[in-house]
């Protein structure tokens, strides 16, 4: 593992089931978060094709390409490939292709549309997900916002590394009581969810639906 | 999951075509057979140099493989619009699609994302997204394939150290290995040991390819039978006669 800077390179991460029980609001995120996510990645018609391959092919693997709507950016997520044992078999395991992954904020509603893709449209339930991620990061300064998240102490954390001492400047200056606000949107969300100024309702993952923001 | 590494191109199709019948203990259980193919799930395969020596001719393919494989995977028109993003782009990280097909079969690749750690630096590793793929003869054109997509993406910004190649399913089909052997590319003794996909070759070139084999039905198996009966040799095609562009 490559670590400079919050960067890591060839990450794959395997899991054994999709549930999640996460609650978007408390990574700073509104439901237009989830819509946007959903509008950029998915096309109904493109899911049902799919589904519809899945019910009838004799092979063992089948692709659903993710779209991406943003004409000056790839999209993060590439695609993924369902796969089986054997034709007999039900559909059983989920690789996700990645090109870049940002672990402390979007990857947590990624993994909640890909939840929802199998459980609403595809009506799988994988005993194995892959994620494949040519390099993710982390990014010191806004992982302050959601630090709680992730059950390690602050205190604990070696200070030594450039990650972490980037990440404690960014606190010392962000994100204790009493700092200046910031002028950047993200940075701005994150430092009022951190001080408990930003009222979100919660948006626990069971209340998102692929289906209703398509039926839009 | 299985993480395997090799200095080039050339080792991966010489070294990991033996894998299963060399280090089987290792793997079995990872393995699955159904029928007579092995698979294996979640296979990484990191490459650290483009050197390839594949011949196409060696595995019963004609020029013809070649121009349908490339054409079937790369929409040149993008390619080269791919290039010049790799050229001008200031991003860390960039995806190239591979075509999408249509119809019952998805297209074994997906997509080929390039990644570099430094925007002011050359594009240094290459990840390939596969579907699937049959490692004795349609992985090895593929092999030929990254060969060539490696030196042309040398002209556009890349120095590329590590080729990754994600394989969600990969499968042995011991038809094509004994193909392979009774054309004479590999002996039977490389693949002789002591293991069931060993026994299972053994099997399946003696019924095809070995001096009491008769005439089988299934017609791709049958050509190659008559090309071993006539001892016919397809022209060479050594990869740098093999044009990309």
């Amino acid at each position: 593992m490559d670590v400079d800077k919050g960067y890591m390179k060839d990450v794959i991460i395997n899991c054994k089931s999709t549930n999640i029980a996460l609650d978007i609001s408390t990574l700073g995120y509104k439901k237009s978060k989830w819509v946007n996510l959903v509008n950029n990645y998915l096309y109904e018609p493109d899911i049902i094709e799919f589904k519809g391959k899945l019910d009838s092919t004799s092979t063992l693997t089948a692709t659903l390409h993710f779209r991406n709507k943003k004409p000056n950016k790839d999209a993060c997520l590439v695609g993924i490939v369902i796969g089986r044992s054997t034709r007999k078999d039900p559909w059983d395991t989920l690789s996700v292709m990645y090109r870049v992954c940002e672990t402390e904020r979007k990857l947590a509603v990624d993994l909640i549309l890909i939840s929802k893709l199998l459980f609403e449209y595809l009506d799988i339930n994988p005993k194995s997900i892959t994620l494949y991620m040519p390099y993710c990061y982390c990014e010191a300064g806004f992982i302050n916002g959601v630090f709680d998240l992730f059950g390690i102490k602050r205190e604990e954390v070696n200070p030594a590394t450039p990650f972490s001492k980037t990440m404690l400047s960014s606190y010392d200056r962000w994100y204790k009581e009493g700092c200046k606000s910031s002028q950047y949107r993200t940075r701005k969300i994150l430092q009022e969810l951190s001080i408990g100024n930003l009222q979100i309702e919660p948006i626990p993952a069971d209340i998102l639906s692929i289906k209703e923001v398509i039926k839009r | 999951m299985i993480y395997l590494t090799y200095n080039s191109l050339d080792d991966v199709h010489h070294d990991f075509s033996r894998l299963l019948f060399e280090h089987y203990p290792e793997y079995k259980e990872d393995l699955v057979l159904s029928g007579s193919t092995w698979y294996l799930r979640d296979v990484i395969i990191n490459i650290k140099s483009p050197e390839c020596t594949i011949d196409m001719s060696k595995l019963n393919y004609t020029v013809n493989k070649w121009e349908i494989l490339k054409n079937k995977y790369i929409d040149f028109t993008l390619w080269d619009e791919f290039k010049e993003r790799l050229r001008t782009s200031r991003s860390k990280s960039i995806t190239f699609n591979f075509k999408v097909h249509t119809g019952e079969k998805d297209g074994c690749l997906v997509a080929m994302v390039l990644t570099r750690l430094n925007p002011s630096k050359p594009w240094t590793d290459c990840h390939v997204y596969y579907r699937v793929t049959e490692i004795f003869k349609k992985f090895a054109t593929d092999l030929i394939l990254f060969h060539k997509m490696w030196q042309d993406l040398s002209l556009a910004n890349c120095n590329l150290v590590n080729l990754y190649l994600h394989i969600p399913i990969l499968f042995f089909r011991i038809e094509f290995l004994a193909e392979l052997i009774g054309s004479g590319y590999y002996t039977i003794e490389e693949f002789d040991k002591d293991n069931p996909p060993s026994e299972g070759i053994r099997y399946s070139y003696e019924r095809y390819y070995g001096p009491n084999a008769e005439l089988v039905k299934y017609h791709s198996i049958q050509r190659k039978q008559k090309l071993k009966q006539r001892n016919v040799k397809l022209p060479e095609l050594p990869i740098e006669n093999l044009i990309f562009l």
